[in-house]
């Protein structure tokens, strides 16, 4: 049979019945079956619509907004006009822009192992680092809780606040690393450190990104090897494996799905450096590609900063197909 | 009683448990220790040196002696009086409580709904979610400014309700989804033979078992958005309408730092989040883990 055509009215009716509880849905709308369907979709509506609605606005949006504008000239007035791949082209053969990108794919490349390395240890000699116990194959080291929560805690700090702290630290006349350094009588090893260095300026970025990053996959990874059985250990030792073969031959193929995942997020935090860079390293003495774009963004050149942007946004996914790509390798189930 | 006790001996028993072995001294132990608390205290320095500078006297900021002289109290008072610090806190309240509220508002029922229904485009929602955690905020910048230059929103708290919001919306939908997901939908389905509609079930049976993972989320929101910089720093360009972060900043000035009232905000900035984390502390761990591995 057809269906009687709806007037507009109606057909306004049904669609708000999508999100009216039906104790307020006119009985002429309620008895018709293709209500039904649409009884059958108001959770959704409700449930997911509003946060799918909040993303398409704050993320999405702003993200097509950004490819859009990266085609522009716009300055942040009221015209924008389509320059095709012009902002594109000027970055080509910016020699500021390749400079900060290279300082950047440092970060990328250099942060994330370091990081992760030191994550993975200390999560070892937390959960595993202690002295064998009778009846049990593994033990952290004493104090365990206390370590995370010490490694963890910058993690809670605003990068901002981390970055002012850091600069103290290094600040060359009063700070508290040249304040060690020569009260352990080393004034040898003083150093103007963020001064304009490039190689110094880099070496405290890393520091300082590692410094405050490392906790969260401290506990990241020790709650992966928490969640393996210990059996496992157990077996590994009754084979009479020492402690650094249980860790390669062991822990680190059990847990490497989520050193994965964490190998991405960190290189995106790394690739970023916004705040830290920003705020705690001087102008002359390094710039990564964020802070390049920030200070396009202050200049009002506003098309060619959301270029910077797509670049960068570019560059991140690839560095997590990369990733994602490379350390593929059987999953274990355990 | 008695031919009860005297049977007791015979049974056959563990082989009689040896004295612990007396510890060796190994030297190896005692470097391992030490290296250990070298390296818990490279990681707490910075935070001892916030709060020694914070109350270093103005006079005292050049000195090399690790302690100042006397500690001034005043440091605190003074920045509260002379700078837009009470206005940023403001702001900071604010732009934290409305986001924290929002994100639970609308991730809840979002994490429920993808906990328990096998939908269509499930997996495609979770991965959105997931694909939108790796966008940085920095790249998106020009878009969110442009987003709210048009909107005519620029120096409104909204603005930073808003964008906190949906920075943090996809980790706490990751880390509830998980919660939720844990516990047994049977619950539910018992609560509904008892009478209960889909709602009453949800609130008065799931939620309170997923109270922990929502206690998480919410904290976790709001510490992320009490400390956010970026966007603060570029949609805020009022001194009094900035958040705390931003306002800290400021006080690098381009020849002079004033580093005590610098730390003495920061000291301010950073308690909160002490308090609050120390009620998480024991929640992270199950958090990560529920959002993460498996």
């Amino acid at each position: 049979m057809r269906w009687r055509r709806l007037s507009l009215g109606e057909q306004l009716q049904f669609v708000a019945s999508v999100l009216v509880p039906p104790r307020f849905t006119p009985e002429r709308v309620r008895y018709d079956r293709r209500y039904r369907t649409i009884d059958k979709y108001r959770f959704v509506a409700w449930f997911l619509l509003l946060p799918l609605v909040f993303y398409a606005i704050f993320v999405i949006s702003p993200f097509l907004q950004a490819i859009w504008y990266s085609f522009t000239d716009w300055t942040g007035g009221a015209t924008a006009n389509f320059v095709g791949l012009d902002n594109y082209t000027k970055l080509w053969s910016d020699e500021k822009f390749w400079d900060s990108l290279v300082t950047s794919l440092t970060l990328l490349v250099i942060a994330p192992v370091v990081t992760l390395a030191l994550g993975i240890f200390f999560a070892y000699m937390i959960t595993a680092g202690g002295r064998h116990r009778r009846n049990q194959a593994i033990s952290g080291v004493v104090g365990s809780s206390f370590y995370k929560v010490v490694y963890f805690f910058p993690q809670v700090l605003s990068i901002a606040i981390i970055a002012v702290i850091w600069q103290r630290v290094f600040s060359s006349r009063s700070g508290l690393l040249n304040g060690v350094l020569g009260g352990v009588g080393l004034e040898g090893a003083e150093q103007s450190w963020l001064g304009g260095d490039y190689k110094l300026a880099l070496g405290a970025t890393l520091v300082v990104l590692s410094w405050s990053f490392v906790g969260f996959y401290v506990v990241l990874f020790s709650a992966a090897m928490g969640a393996i059985p210990n059996d496992i250990y157990e077996a590994a030792l009754l084979d009479g494996a020492g402690r650094a073969t249980t860790f390669f031959k062991v822990t680190l193929p059990l847990i490497w799905d989520t050193v994965r995942t964490g190998w991405i997020y960190m290189g995106i935090q790394a690739l970023d450096a916004f705040a830290v860079t920003l705020i705690m390293v001087p102008k002359h003495a390094l710039k990564v590609t964020p802070v390049y774009l920030y200070n396009k963004f202050q200049e009002g050149q506003l098309g060619y900063a959301t270029a910077i942007g797509v670049v960068l946004l570019v560059l991140s996914m690839v560095f997590s197909l990369l990733v994602m790509r490379v350390g593929r390798r059987e999953r274990i189930e355990y | 009683m008695t031919t009860a006790t005297a049977t007791k001996p015979e049974t056959p028993s563990r082989p009689r448990r040896l004295p612990p072995p007396k510890r060796k001294f190994r030297p190896r132990t005692l470097v391992v220790a030490a290296c250990a608390w070298l390296l818990a205290a490279v990681f707490l320095a910075p935070y001892l040196e916030m709060i020694v500078t914070a109350l270093r006297p103005s006079d005292e900021l050049r000195d090399r002696t690790y302690l100042p002289s006397d500690f001034e109290w005043m440091n605190f008072i003074d920045v509260w009086k002379e700078s837009a610090l009470a206005d940023n806190l403001r702001v900071t309240l604010l732009v934290a409580g409305g986001a924290t509220l929002l994100v639970l508002l609308v991730s809840l029922p979002a994490a429920y709904y993808t906990a328990r229904m096998k939908y269509r485009g499930r997996k495609a929602f979770l991965l959105l979610v997931l694909v939108t955690q790796m966008f940085q905020p920095t790249a998106l910048l020009v878009g969110l400014y442009r987003q709210f230059h048009q909107l005519d929103m620029l120096n409104s708290v909204w603005t930073l309700i808003l964008t906190n919001a949906a920075f943090n919306l996809a980790f706490a939908v990751w880390i509830l989804t998980a919660y939720i997901g844990s516990i047994p939908a049977q619950l539910e389905e018992a609560a509904m033979v008892d009478g209960l509609n889909r709602f009453g079930a949800m609130t008065r049976v799931t939620l309170p078992l997923a109270l922990p993972g929502v206690v998480t989320a919410v904290i976790f929101t709001f510490i992320t958005s009490w400390n956010e910089f970026v966007m603060g720093l570029t949609l805020m360009t009022e001194a009094d309408k900035q958040p705390l972060t931003v306002g800290i900043n400021n006080f690098i000035g381009n020849y002079t730092v004033q580093w005590n009232y610098l730390f003495a905000a920061s000291v301010v900035a950073i308690i909160p989040v002490i308090i609050l984390f120390a009620f998480i502390e024991r929640h992270v761990v199950s958090g990560l883990t529920a959002g993460s591995v498996k």
